[in-house]
């Protein structure tokens, strides 16, 4: 099923068109894709795409800087680029953007609870995931365990790629944010009560701040000491700051792929932070982020015509 | 061996201590029992400026042990491990207090998951040697035996039975079913192999997928890593002891701005340097135990079996 993105990457290789090929190659762990850099034809063999790549691949661009490579992306992983050329942290001539088609990412950590024992070996049959552990054959409907971000996904296929590769994607044109809704809908105390509940659990491993593509900063305002900005402990209102300062710097900047959330080792729902963020500048702006290198960022321009009723 | 129902050891050790069950949390992604002796956040000592009378320091008292019940071989002897640190060349009175005071019920794992190596490190999931009591659960039962004079204490008052033959047998088939789950990974000699590989290129291929995150040292039974910080307020303040991680930027970075592990290559190579080369040569033993814990959680699938292999098959010159 990958026929077609191999043979793409390969020729590319030998042609001599790119030094490597950014994408992902089966992982160790069941229903698990790993980041791979494929340098030599041959190595093109082992790429794959699909709902069981968890990260968002344009993490990676900036290890490869100076580099002439290609990459593979999904819709958001396109936008993602497409907002570090206009925040001049990329070229565009220096990356080949390969589109891949997308159904959405696994909600990875859901089919393990709800499995219960241990899973050894996973594979997609057309809409669902069949996975074989302790407990025997399960299967489950993807479209059940897709990441929340996926649900309200805009554009699921790559923007302008100069390569696409065909196939199967997601229907774009629904979004869903019903779960923000019911968020929205509470009082501000059950709001306090609801996020402290899931936040607190955080260990400052910052796991989502790495895997963010948009989170490059060389110094991070949680590594300062010099002023203390955010103290080291576990006292819920600097982990709490950490998150909201975190999502200030996202506005407009968030593509929603939800990578933070899919990276969280305790499995703590972040998109309820960055799919309130996705839908707000929706609202206010009508913005979507990353829909081309030109735009400029959101929160970066003025324009008399801007919403100001939401301003305290 | 001895025998007994779980419930009645449960129920003997009710209020001898905070009673953490292990057994039904194995599937937590942090080492309880890790932070039962290095706690992610720990009070050193709370500081005030008293008037004319200067700066009171006070240490808080520690609160009482805790009764790990069911911790897995693998992270008792991540504590055997811990203890290097904190106890061998000069005693951390903090962890001192906890590792005295903390009783480990260790449970062999039946169960063994898809990412446990530890048999790679001459145990395995049914090794009797580790924390205080050491205990087989064969269904109806608990198999029990104290390992150390801490855990026949804990057991004092107790009706044990003994184990008939076929209970031992149960165990032992047990025990054969969950050491054949496991994949063992062959580090012969890699020590000494790490010792000539400091500069080797493989390093940049290793650390490429790692995004150099905190998950995999935070999960890890036997990280000890941490940072000590004062916490000031207008006339008082804290001194507390939180988790760090080699794997940070700021972790080696120095006063001057200079940093000796400037990218991500130079912190993955400490990380795996510290387990296979650092800690056999001031301890003999490794740094790793075979848990798996990291390779559950690293948001990227590196899988420190695969490093391993990788390192395995690199040429060095002699
Ligand atoms: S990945 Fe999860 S635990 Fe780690 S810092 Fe982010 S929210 Fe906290
Ligand atoms: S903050 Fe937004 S862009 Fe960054 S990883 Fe999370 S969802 Fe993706
Ligand atoms: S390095 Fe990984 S496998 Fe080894 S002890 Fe730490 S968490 Fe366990
Ligand atoms: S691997 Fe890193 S974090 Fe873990 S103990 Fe060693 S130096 Fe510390
Ligand atoms: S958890 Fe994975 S990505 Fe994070 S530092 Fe460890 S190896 Fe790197």
């Amino acid at each position: 099923m990958f026929e077609k993105l191999r043979e793409t990457a390969r020729e590319l290789l030998s042609k001599g068109e790119v030094e490597c090929v950014l994408g992902f190659a089966e992982g160790t762990l069941p229903m698990f894709y790993t980041p791979y850099l494929a340098r030599k034809p041959e190595e093109a063999e082992k790429l794959v795409y699909g709902p069981f790549a968890a990260p968002n691949i344009a993490t990676y661009l900036r290890k490869l800087k100076g580099k002439k490579a290609a990459v593979i992306v999904r819709g958001c992983e396109s936008r993602t680029i497409n907002l570090l050329i206009s925040e001049k942290q990329l070229n565009r001539d220096d990356v080949k953007i390969i589109g891949v088609p997308c159904v959405g990412a696994l909600d990875r950590k859901r089919i393990l609870k709800d499995y219960g024992g241990e899973i050894r070996e996973a594979r997609i049959e057309g809409e669902k995931v069949i996975v074989k552990g302790d407990n025997g054959e399960k299967a489950y409907v993807l479209e059940e365990y897709i990441s929340p971000s996926c649900r309200s996904c805009l554009y699921p296929e790559a923007i302008d790629p100069d390569i696409k590769i065909e196939g199967p994607s997601r229907d774009g044109e629904k979004a869903d944010f019903s779960d923000i809704e019911r968020i929205e809908k509470m009082s501000p105390a059950e709001k306090w009560e609801f996020f402290e509940k899931e936040l607190s659990k955080c260990i400052r491993c910052y796991a989502c701040r790495e895997i963010c593509p948009m989170c490059y900063c060389d110094s991070c305002f949680v590594d300062s000491n010099r002023p203390v900005w955010v103290e080291p402990g576990f006292d819920y209102s600097d982990i709490l700051s950490f998150h909201l300062i975190k999502m200030y710097h996202m506005a407009g900047r968030c593509v929603d792929c939800g990578a933070c959330e899919r990276a969280c080792p305790l499995g703590i729902r972040l998109s309820f932070l960055t799919r309130k963020l996705t839908k707000d500048m929706k609202e206010a702006y009508n913005f979507v982020s990353g829909l081309s290198p030109e735009e400029k960022p959101a929160l970066g321009v003025f324009s008399p015509d801007d919403r100001e009723d939401f301003i305290l | 061996m001895k025998k007994i129902e779980k419930e009645k050891l449960l129920k003997h050790l009710e209020g001898k201590g905070d009673l953490v069950r292990l057994d039904e949390a194995r599937q937590d992604p942090l080492s309880a029992t890790k932070s039962s002796h290095l706690p992610r956040e720990e009070l050193l000592l709370l500081f005030r400026l008293n008037g004319d009378k200067g700066v009171e320091i006070r240490v808080p008292e520690g609160k009482g042990g805790k009764i790990l019940f069911g911790v897995p071989p693998c992270e008792a002897r991540a504590v055997d491990l811990l203890d290097l640190t904190f106890l061998k060349d000069r005693i951390d009175p903090y962890y001192e207090r906890k590792r005295r005071e903390n009783v480990l019920f260790v449970l062999a794992c039946n169960k063994p998951r898809s990412t446990c190596f530890c048999t790679s490190f001459g145990y395995g999931p049914f090794s009797g040697k580790y924390g205080d009591v050491f205990m087989v659960d064969i269904g109806d039962n608990l198999l029990v035996d104290p390992v150390t004079e801490k855990g026949s204490k804990a057991l004092e008052g107790l009706e044990l039975e003994e184990a008939t033959p076929s209970d031992l047998e149960k165990m032992e088939s047990l025990k054969r079913s969950a050491e054949g789950a496991i994949t063992t990974v062959n580090i012969e000699g890699i020590s000494e192999k790490l010792k000539k590989m400091f500069l080797d290129e493989i390093w940049a291929d290793l650390a490429f997928k790692c995004v150099n995150c905190g998950a995999c040292t935070y999960v890890c039974p036997t990280c000890y890593c941490f940072d000590i910080q004062d916490v000031e307020r207008t006339n008082w303040g804290y001194r507390e002891r939180v988790w760090d991680s080699c794997m940070f930027p700021i972790y080696s970075l120095e006063t001057s701005g200079h940093n000796p592990r400037p990218t991500g290559v130079e912190r993955m190579r400490n990380r795996i340097m510290h387990k296979f080369s650092y800690y056999p040569e001031l301890y003999g033993e490794y740094g790793c135990v075979g848990c798996g814990r990291c390779i559950r959680a690293c948001p990227v699938n590196f899988d420190i079996r695969e490093a391993l292999e990788t390192l395995k098959e690199v040429e060095v010159a002699a």
